[in-house]
């Protein structure tokens, strides 16, 4: 009888608890439902009619005309040997650029973290590179680097150097489009590491001193692993940016001089818009969805794993 | 309870940053540049202020017009006005606008047609054609046959803007390419305008040789720029009528790969990757912004251009307007582009078109806007706002703004202008900037590049 008396009230609460959980669950659920659309709606649809659209050959002029091909978009691309340049000057851009980006960043706020004079205007300033519109930002470095006026070249004429409109020059565009990548994204990384240690407590950075660590161990052993949630945030989001920009690629160069520069996104751009080419188009993005899709995939396991 | 609690956020945050990756991941295949939407919004210049001028208007909304046509700058908007006061006329209430870049536009327009918007568009004649193949244009013949001022079109901008016989657009402006030249440099050197391109070459490299502070031509070699399309098809046409001439329902290259050759040799490898170049190889890879600015502000001796240059004396790009103005008003002339061996006179001629969306629920109201466009009074006052557009006026009861006899010979090379034929020219514009840099930056043979180039335009008949 005790023993019933006891398990009515327990169970009781117990189904209280059940019910109140399924409550709440279920309103989560009714508040993430219209996000959950919205996302279907412009994520979802788009990319499963992308990847569809890569098994067709259909035009930019006449898109509901299309013929099923299978797998010859990709065997056309696995041939293509500007599609091949295109990935391994992609694939060049992002892993220089982001890594660029975050070892400038990274100095950056390691210095900034200390008490270093303009630091404080340095934080309200830094966000103009990135805020610039592209557009912008590669009329400036374009005016820059123009053959005759630009200020780079009249220095480099007063110096007595070679001077040249240096986006039209081989070898030179490529590494002007990186340097346009980490000027417009380091301040980003520097103030997004900023403020994850100054997250970091400065009780651990005492108790490391009193244990006996340098600077060099402090950052090993307390900085480092305490910034690498925000560091991988910063750097899967990087590397998908990048490795999708269009837009400082084709503004500045147009993915030459002797395509030099191109890169996937303007691949594809020059595939649909200009050769109307949209089912091959597509199989272009495809594949970039998965490259992307693998390297984010590595990269969670990865962080997962630590 | 603790390691439980510790578990479970564990587990939690993993599955958020779970669904934080996948959703990046995601966005992988809908993102582009570097995320933020105002950013994208900034993608090729896009330029864009839609605005709505309603004055009055029933239950259906006014047409909206989209259009890269009317200046953006601070002078009085003369000719923007005039068009608004003629479509209140002929529509009872002004349209809808927008504005875009050409490039925008096409894209805009090609991928949201079928929307329904825009009711109507301006362009230039390449969309023409893209347009139509796409069925995205309604057929204005009879419409354009009712107008009171539609005799007067000049029959070279109309023959423009027919596709198969049919109307898809009214012509608003018309010019042709030329030979613009330094008439103060010619005069110091003793030299004629040059009528071939031997010539061309000749007293371009005696430019250079005297001149440290001028050099002798300029012409665009970017990736992607339209411009270098349009001057390389000038050369074109010196030597054929049509790049592609009708044959059945399909299409016939109508050049020899020797003349594409010689159009390569002439143009790009005696400018830029010759010995003695009479361009700067240190301005390859350069478009519009260095071509035309070079030419006002006293850089180069020779251009390709349009009329427009002739109003141009003030913005960003001039460092002196009243050198410019000096150069323009009086040291300035005009003449036929150059020919080369076996050619004859012959010009890009840019005719652009004002449209109307065959998707459109108020076609009507659309025709009648673009009729307020075409129209004679919009011209004149389009002349009157940039004289420049309106040098070689597309209609006859429009008078041209040409005032200075220096450039009344772009009435004649007018005359020599061809008409895009009716290809989707994208295929054709692709490899053609491919082969022209490897030419210019001395990668590959003139005639070499002729042939492979006329090789891909071959393999390229049944498509276009």
């Amino acid at each position: 009888m005790a023993t019933s008396t006891d398990t009515g009230p327990t169970a009781t609460r117990y189904i209280a608890e059940f019910k109140e959980f399924l409550e709440e669950t279920w309103l989560g659920y009714a508040l993430i439902l219209p996000a959950a659309i919205l996302m279907s709606v412009i994520i979802i649809y788009p990319t499963l009619r992308g990847i569809q659209l890569a098994f067709f050959e259909a035009s930019l002029l006449n898109p509901e005309q299309q013929t099923f091909v299978g797998l010859q978009n990709i065997a056309q691309m696995i041939a293509d040997t500007t599609f091949r340049e295109a990935l391994w000057h992609t694939v060049l851009l992002t892993s220089v650029a982001v890594s660029l980006q975050y070892l400038l960043g990274l100095g950056l706020a390691l210095a900034l973290k200390e008490k270093v004079p303009g630091a404080g205007l340095f934080r309200s300033l830094s966000m103009i590179t990135w805020v610039l519109p592209i557009i912008v930002m590669v009329i400036v470095f374009r005016f820059m680097t123009q053959s005759g006026f630009g200020p780079v070249n009249i220095v480099l004429g007063s110096l007595g150097m070679e001077t040249a409109a240096w986006f039209g020059r081989p070898g030179v565009a490529f590494p002007l489009i990186v340097l346009m990548h980490v000027w417009r994204n380091t301040p980003f990384y520097a103030i997004a590491l900023m403020a994850a240690m100054r997250s970091i407590p400065e009780t651990q950075y005492e108790a490391a001193r009193l244990d006996g660590a340098g600077p060099l161990q402090q950052f090993r052993y307390i900085t480092l692993p305490q910034i690498s949630y925000v560091s991988m945030i910063m750097i899967v989001l990087h590397v998908i940016f990048t490795f999708n920009n269009f837009d400082i690629v084709y503004l500045s160069t147009g993915g030459g001089p002797l395509g030099n520069t191109e890169v996937l996104a303007t691949y594809i751009y020059k595939q649909a818009f200009q050769q109307y080419a949209m089912g091959y188009a597509a199989s272009i993005g495809v594949a970039m969805l998965l490259i992307m899709m693998v390297f984010t995939v590595v990269y969670a396991s990865l962080e997962a794993r630590e | 309870m603790s390691d439980n609690s510790s578990t479970s956020g564990l587990g939690r945050r993993s599955l958020v940053k779970a669904l934080g990756i996948g959703a990046t991941a995601g966005l992988a295949g809908c993102a582009g540049g570097n995320g933020a939407a105002d950013q994208m919004g900034g993608n090729g210049g896009s330029d864009s202020d839609t605005e709505t001028s309603g004055n009055g208007g029933g239950d259906e909304p006014a047409p909206l017009f989209w259009n890269y046509a009317f200046p953006n700058d601070d002078t009085p908007p003369i000719w923007r006005d005039e068009f608004l006061a003629n479509a209140e006329e002929r529509l009872g209430r002004r349209p809808r606008m927008g504005r875009f870049t050409y490039e925008d536009l096409r894209q805009k327009f090609l991928t949201g047609a079928r929307t329904g918007d825009p009711d109507a568009i301006e362009g230039v004649l390449s969309h023409l054609t893209e347009y139509v193949k796409a069925g995205h244009l309604e057929n204005l013949t009879d419409f354009a046959e009712r107008l009171e001022f539609f005799d007067g079109y000049v029959e070279s901008a109309v023959d423009a803007v027919t596709y198969r016989g049919d109307l898809y657009g009214l012509p608003y402006s018309g010019n042709a390419r030329a030979l613009i030249f330094r008439t103060d440099v010619l005069d110091e050197l003793g030299q004629d305008p040059p009528e071939t391109a031997a010539e061309f070459h000749e007293i371009g490299r005696l430019i250079n040789s005297e001149y440290d502070d001028v050099q002798a031509y300029h012409n665009c070699t970017k990736d992607g720029s339209v411009r270098a399309f349009q001057e390389w098809m000038s050369h074109v046409y010196q030597h054929t009528d049509q790049l592609y001439v009708p044959d059945g329902e399909s299409w016939s290259l109508n050049i020899d790969a020797d003349q594409l050759g010689q159009v390569f040799d002439n143009w790009y490898y005696q400018v830029y990757a010759a010995e003695d170049p009479i361009g700067n190889p240190d301005q390859l890879g350069t478009g519009w912004q260095v071509n035309d600015p070079g030419y006002l502000n006293g850089e180069f001796a020779f251009i390709e251009c349009g009329p427009w240059l002739r109003g141009w004396t003030a913005g960003d790009n001039v460092n002196d307007s009243e050198a410019t103005k000096q150069l323009l008003d009086n040291d300035t002339g005009v003449a036929h582009l150059p020919v080369g061996e076996g050619g004859s006179r012959g010009s890009f001629l840019e005719v652009k078109p004002v449209m109307v969306n065959s998707h459109s629920d108020q076609k009507a109201n659309a025709k009648r806007t673009i009729a307020a466009f075409a129209e004679p009074d919009t011209i004149r006052a389009m002349g009157e706002d940039t004289p420049g557009f309106a040098m070689t006026p597309v209609h006859e009861d429009v008078e041209s703004t040409i005032t200075n006899e220096n450039w009344q010979p772009f009435t004649e090379v007018f005359e020599t202008g061809r008409a895009l034929a009716k290809i989707g020219w994208g295929q054709v514009r692709e490899p053609f900037y491919g082969y022209m840099q490897e030419v210019a930056y001395g990668e590959t043979d003139p005639y070499e590049a002729g042939q492979q180039f006329h090789d891909e335009l071959t393999s390229l008949e049944s498509e276009l």
